[in-house]
């Protein structure tokens, strides 16, 4: 979302936006990361919710001289609206963060999951090429949500960026699409076998749909479309990930998450 | 002579001239920002589109579809924000009388200052004050929206018309206006559409305690069948009634004082007389608020049923007692700060936010500063509850899918397993006597 904030009424359809004081300070900080980091586009990613306190992402989208998808980085802040780098999570207890249900607290440093062992060096002969990992912290688990988040839900409607010819994702003039699941596609380097090989063949620049589309992500009922009452303003929610949606009406389209970054894992057994 | 060159490059269908001509009238009709960067676009779309420079007023005809979609929805907002009128457009009539309704606009900033937007709010205001005048329905106020697959719902609360017959009901129902059907919500899913507000109906424990052991997204359809193991007996109505009476009856705080414990019945409560709702200071942690209505028992009602016809022996008296051990009633009237989750984690929480300095009152007599700041709480139980105070206005809201926060993983209850048939006994061959010769009679 750019962080201009005209597209909050888009965020207000699932009953979510940022007040006063939140906006203010999220563009000053947000046009500080503009200060020491080199990027095409800085958009304001969304907000996580916690018990004390909530964490604010920024993303960082550098298109030139990229090939094939834009480079994207993520800063993370909290209350203090300072931003930093969005830290690496540590792979082995991501997994099972993803399906935890206890809300964000707030305070980064909180423990999530504990590594029970305590390695004793003095004894032993050989010492690991590699220190044990530390525990698995809040951050590496808002770092594991975000990129979730930001793989399996981050779309955009066709027709809105276009391959060139040097493999570069440019934003092109965009008219507004229907209301249609058809017309959205993932904003992530494609996976689906038959668009990697649209691109290697260098057919994706002639079309607009040369990414992962939404229709093709299981389960499907995962995606809805609702529109306002102008029915104008259309959103696209995720229902697995309640708090995320792309949004688009004819002249501007973004995304973001405003949510408590808890995954809604039973989605199978709601319907 | 250089326009001619130009005309001697042809194509199939144009030549260079004209290409160029129509990539630059297209570049002046949209006037991209960064029309540098997407000139090669440009000349690739007019190419496939087959864009005419001199033609270029008969493009549009897709755009002009959409304009004429939008004018039914047009026609439909205005009327919407219009005085009310409840005749035709020839003889105007205006409405007579308005139920209690607050303001959801002005609650609609306090509301954006704990982090909520209200989507639409002045046409959901005019909604609400339109279904008032025509249901005749009194204390109405926007209860929340709950989100569902296709469709979201708006969900108004209020006392309905006290003339509307419900006809013979089971005695275990508690019968309108009193227990969980004391009030009455309405939901719509179109708000420009005023004949769109639907009364819930009235629900029955057993829906209530199935209700509490079930997880469902709703769909956005309110006569869509629910299906769910333990069988949910009712349509999606029923649920989202059910849903939203669960919320309310655990949801609704107050701040402590505003109310009191009536002497000798401790199960209601009084308003405290000569009571004012306090500043931004005595409200600031969660033990100044409590709860305000009773919690469902888990029979499913808010008062125990005593059956008319008790088994010989037992006094009326002692029937109640049991029963109401066996299904105790929560104290009224309790603290926030009591309340946990499961898990033993406060089930609220309470925020600060806004400018809280004390400014001093523009009338010189009273002691009493202005605070303008925003006190949320937000309930970790039913997220998407959330209650905001302000400078004396209190109020509340629930925005999100109608559930509870599970901290475990929710498995659905095994059907009960179905009895395998008996197998068949074994046929046996049937008697087959020789055919019975009739005895003559020897003459």
């Amino acid at each position: 979302m750019n962080i201009s904030f005209n597209d909050l009424k888009f965020v207000q359809q699932i009953g979510q936006t940022l007040n006063l004081e939140e906006r203010m300070r999220i563009q000053l900080a947000i046009l500080k990361i503009q200060e020491h980091y080199v990027f095409d586009e800085v958009l304001f990613w969304g907000r996580v919710e916690g018990v004390e306190k909530d964490y604010y992402i920024a993303l960082g989208i550098q298109y030139k001289g990229q090939y094939d998808f834009p480079l994207k980085k993520f800063f993370w802040s909290s209350n203090n609206y300072h931003f930093a780098e969005l830290p690496k999570y540590n792979e082995e207890f991501a997994q099972r963060a993803e399906t935890l249900r206890e809300p964000f607290t707030g305070q980064h440093e909180h423990i999530v999951f504990r590594t029970d062992e305590e390695i004793n060096f003095e004894d032993s002969l050989e010492i690991p090429a590699q220190l044990p990992a530390k525990n698995f912290s809040e951050l590496e688990r808002l770092s594991y949500v975000v990129q979730s988040i930001e793989f399996q839900c981050a779309s955009i409607p066709v027709g809105s960026y276009r391959l060139t010819p040097t493999h570069e994702l440019i934003k092109t003039t965009f008219k507004g699409v229907t209301a249609e699941l058809k017309n959205y596609q993932h904003f992530r380097q494609p996976i689906r076998k038959d668009k990697q090989d649209l691109i290697a063949r260098d057919e994706a620049l002639y079309r607009p749909d040369f990414l992962d589309s939404l229709v093709d992500d299981t389960p499907y009922n995962q995606w809805s479309v609702q529109t306002d009452s102008t029915k104008r303003n259309i959103t696209i929610r995720n229902l697995i990930w309640p708090g995320y949606l792309s949004y688009n009406n004819d002249y501007t389209f973004g995304y973001a998450y405003f949510g408590d970054g808890i995954k809604n894992s039973d989605f199978e057994f709601l319907l | 002579m250089l326009k001619e060159k130009l005309q001697e490059i042809k194509d199939s269908n144009t030549n260079l001239y004209q290409h160029l001509n129509n990539v630059l009238t297209k570049i002046l009709l949209d006037n991209p920002k960064n029309a540098f960067e997407l000139f090669e676009d440009y000349s690739f779309q007019v190419k496939s589109s087959g864009f005419s420079f001199d033609k270029y007023n008969e493009f549009d005809n897709a755009e002009r579809t959409k304009i004429s979609m939008d004018q039914a929805i047009q026609q439909k907002t205005l009327k919407l924000v219009n005085k009310i009128n409840l005749g035709t457009d020839e003889e105007p009539q205006e409405a007579t009388q308005t139920g209690y309704l607050p303001n959801l606009t002005e609650e609609a900033y306090l509301y954006e200052w704990a982090g909520i937007g209200i989507d639409e709010n002045y046409k959901i205001f005019k909604a609400l004050s339109l279904l008032s005048v025509t249901k005749q329905a009194s204390k109405l106020r926007f209860w929340g929206k709950i989100m569902a697959r296709e469709k979201d719902y708006y969900i108004a609360e209020g006392v309905a018309n006290s003339q509307v017959e419900d006809g013979e009901l089971p005695p275990e129902v508690e019968p309108r206006g009193s227990g969980v059907n004391t009030k009455s919500y309405w939901a719509c899913t179109d708000i420009l559409n005023d004949k769109d507000w639907v009364e819930l109906p009235l629900i029955t424990p057993q829906q209530i305690n199935v209700s509490r052991q079930i997880k469902y997204m709703f769909t956005g359809n309110l006569e869509a069948d629910v299906i769910t193991n333990p069988y949910f007996f009712g349509k999606e109505k029923h649920l989202l009634k059910a849903q939203i009476v669960r919320i309310t009856q655990s949801t609704v705080i107050i701040p402590k004082g505003q109310y009191i414990l009536r002497e000798g019945e401790p199960r209601e409560i009084d308003q405290t007389p000569e009571y004012k709702l306090p500043g931004f200071h005595e409200l600031k942690t969660l033990n100044d608020w409590m709860h305000f209505n009773t919690n469902i028992l888990n029979c499913g009602r808010l008062v125990h049923l005593i059956p008319s016809e008790l088994p010989d022996g037992v006094e009326p008296d002692i029937y109640q007692k049991q029963i109401e051990a066996a299904d105790p009633f929560e104290n009224r009237l309790k603290q926030l700060s009591n309340d946990k989750l499961p898990n033993n984690k406060p089930a609220w929480k309470i925020r600060i936010v806004g400018d809280t300095t004390d400014y001093n009152p523009l009338a010189k007599d009273t002691n009493n500063k202005v605070n303008n700041g925003v006190i949320i709480i937000k309930s970790l139980v039913w997220p998407g509850l959330v209650t905001v105070y302000s400078n004396k206005v209190l109020s509340q809201l629930y925005y999100g899918y109608g559930f509870k926060a599970t901290t475990n993983h929710f498995y659905p209850k095994q059907p009960q397993q179905v009895q395998t048939e008996q197998p068949d006994l074994p046929e046996q061959p049937e008697p087959n006597f020789p055919a019975e010769v009739p005895q003559q009679q020897q003459d």
